[in-house]
């Protein structure tokens, strides 16, 4: 018997990590001022507290952020480490129609880029957030949300704040939209990185359970 | 004259934390009637995550392909390790999960699992598979990956044997040489082993499991299964996956 085998490697493949790229739209117009607005920054710190607890997630989990109004991208698609939570203020109308196409744009464009560069990634994920209604022409993206479902291409998710019309974000998003409770964006953002984290140590499937959206929102 | 064999399977660790089994399942042997050249077997399957009963799925896979070739073993010495026999090999392994799954009132989806197999005499080698993780194999020219992991647009996505369209995915390489060296696994240890976007064998990998195999004698291969085992489950690996995983490994010694 000779114990003294040494059996393993530690001569490891340099892979890149695959990606979880999760698109936040969220609405900052002239309505969210006040409470709602600092809620939603402190929403977005403690996504980046709970991600940042989860060493797998660091390293898979994407995170971009388009406001709304006007449409600007705060922040392209980065790591979850390279991540600081931006501190938004609220302004202006509620160009939704247009936040949604750019958005979609971006997610399209860093799918082609992880293409390029060999990193396989996860179904991206669109979270859009609002306490109003469009108040641009929204049709033609919601015509793009739905070939997006249908296609795969992306997973849509609608939240409406206090004071959200409910009957246009039904129509632009597939899946049923969520009203959230009181301003409880905190609560939205623990579930929306667990829900991340859970995607992104997905094995092979086709579909990731979630956990029901708990003790933040009713439909 | 014989193939030194080592295989195990371990539960990665995000399966620990939710208090889910290993639905990993595998096996590797060599039938050495002495009347007849030795006939080395692998199976790997892995449980899709997603399916209710995919741990199942993967040992039923494991136990069918077992069968089917104790059932063919003399064809297999007498006539060609072809696309025909790999065909009905995965064909016996979705009758089984089929049958399974109508007795227990499931469906086949239920059982998904991805199926890898190794069938090989001292003059032919027959790979067979569907879905991810890997073959890599030396039949006299080098380490290689003759078939590519399958995946779809998406990390977590791939082909299972339960698929309606298994047989018709089914990726097959056939050689008329032995396998002096060849490694199995799953997912869990794709990415540690291959280089993905060449889809190429990551060689230093694999370097020091055939060198331990390649001077190992048969009394060392119960010690060799425990030693890989405590491998896969140690923090290196687990650094880099938390996936079930499993490697099985073989080394012709003359």
């Amino acid at each position: 018997m000779t114990d003294q085998i040494s059996f393993g490697t530690t001569e490891f493949a340099d892979n890149p990590e695959p990606r979880c790229p999760c698109l936040l739209l969220l609405d900052v117009s002239g309505s969210m001022q006040g409470q709602p607005i600092t809620e939603l920054n402190a929403g977005l710190t403690t996504f980046k507290d709970e991600l940042a607890a989860d060493v797998l997630a660091m390293q898979r989990v994407e995170v971009g952020i388009v406001t709304f109004g006007p449409v600007q991208i705060v922040l392209p698609f980065q790591g979850a480490a390279a991540f600081y939570p931006p501190t938004l203020t609220a302004q202006g109308d509620t160009p939704m129609g247009a936040a949604i196409k750019q958005g979609l744009d971006l997610v399209r464009q860093r799918k082609d880029e992880y293409r390029a560069n060999g990193i396989s990634y996860y179904r991206p994920w669109v979270f859009l957030i609002t306490d109003g209604g469009p108040t641009d022409e929204w049709q033609t993206a919601a015509a793009a949300v739905r070939e997006g479902e249908v296609s795969k291409s992306f997973a849509f998710f609608a939240i409406g704040v206090q004071g959200a019309n409910m009957d246009t974000l039904k129509q632009i998003s597939v899946r049923e939209p969520l009203r959230l409770d009181g301003l409880r964006f905190r609560d939205l953002f623990s579930w929306l990185s667990s829900s991340l984290r859970s995607v992104s140590r997905s094995t092979p499937d086709t579909d990731v359970p979630l956990q029901p959206p708990q003790g933040w929102a009713s439909v | 004259m014989t193939w030194r064999i080592v295989a195990a399977s371990a539960v990665g660790t995000s399966h620990t934390a939710t208090d889910t089994r290993c639905e990993d399942s595998c096996l590797a042997q060599v039938e050495t009637d002495p009347a007849k050249p030795p006939l080395l077997t692998i199976f790997v399957a892995d449980g899709a995550g997603s399916a209710a009963h995919g741990g199942t799925g993967a040992e039923l896979a494991i136990e069918a392909a077992t069968e089917f070739v104790g059932k063919h073993y003399v064809q297999a010495l007498e006539f060609a390790l072809n696309d025909h026999w790999a065909v009905e090999c995965v064909q016996a392994v979705r009758a089984k999960i089929y049958a399974e799954s109508a007795q227990q009132g499931a469906k086949a989806r239920d059982y998904a699992c991805t199926f890898l197999g190794v069938v090989a005499t001292p003059f032919a080698t027959l790979l067979m598979q569907i879905g991810d993780g890997g073959i890599v194999v030396d039949v006299g020219n080098g380490l290689k990956l003759p078939i590519t992991p399958m995946a779809g647009e998406y990390a977590n996505m791939t082909n299972f044997v339960t698929d309606e369209n298994a047989i018709d995915v089914l990726a097959v390489a056939t050689f008329s040489s032995r396998p002096e060296k060849i490694a199995v696994f799953s997912d869990g240890i794709q990415r540690l082993a291959l280089n993905m976007s060449t889809n190429t064998a990551h060689a230093p990998f694999f370097a020091p499991f055939f060198a331990v195999l390649a001077t190992a004698t048969a009394a060392q291969e119960d010690y060799l299964q425990a030693e890989l085992a405590r491998f896969l489950q140690s923090p290196t690996v687990n650094e880099r996956t938390d996936d079930d995983k499993t490697l099985a490994l073989a080394h012709w010694i003359d």
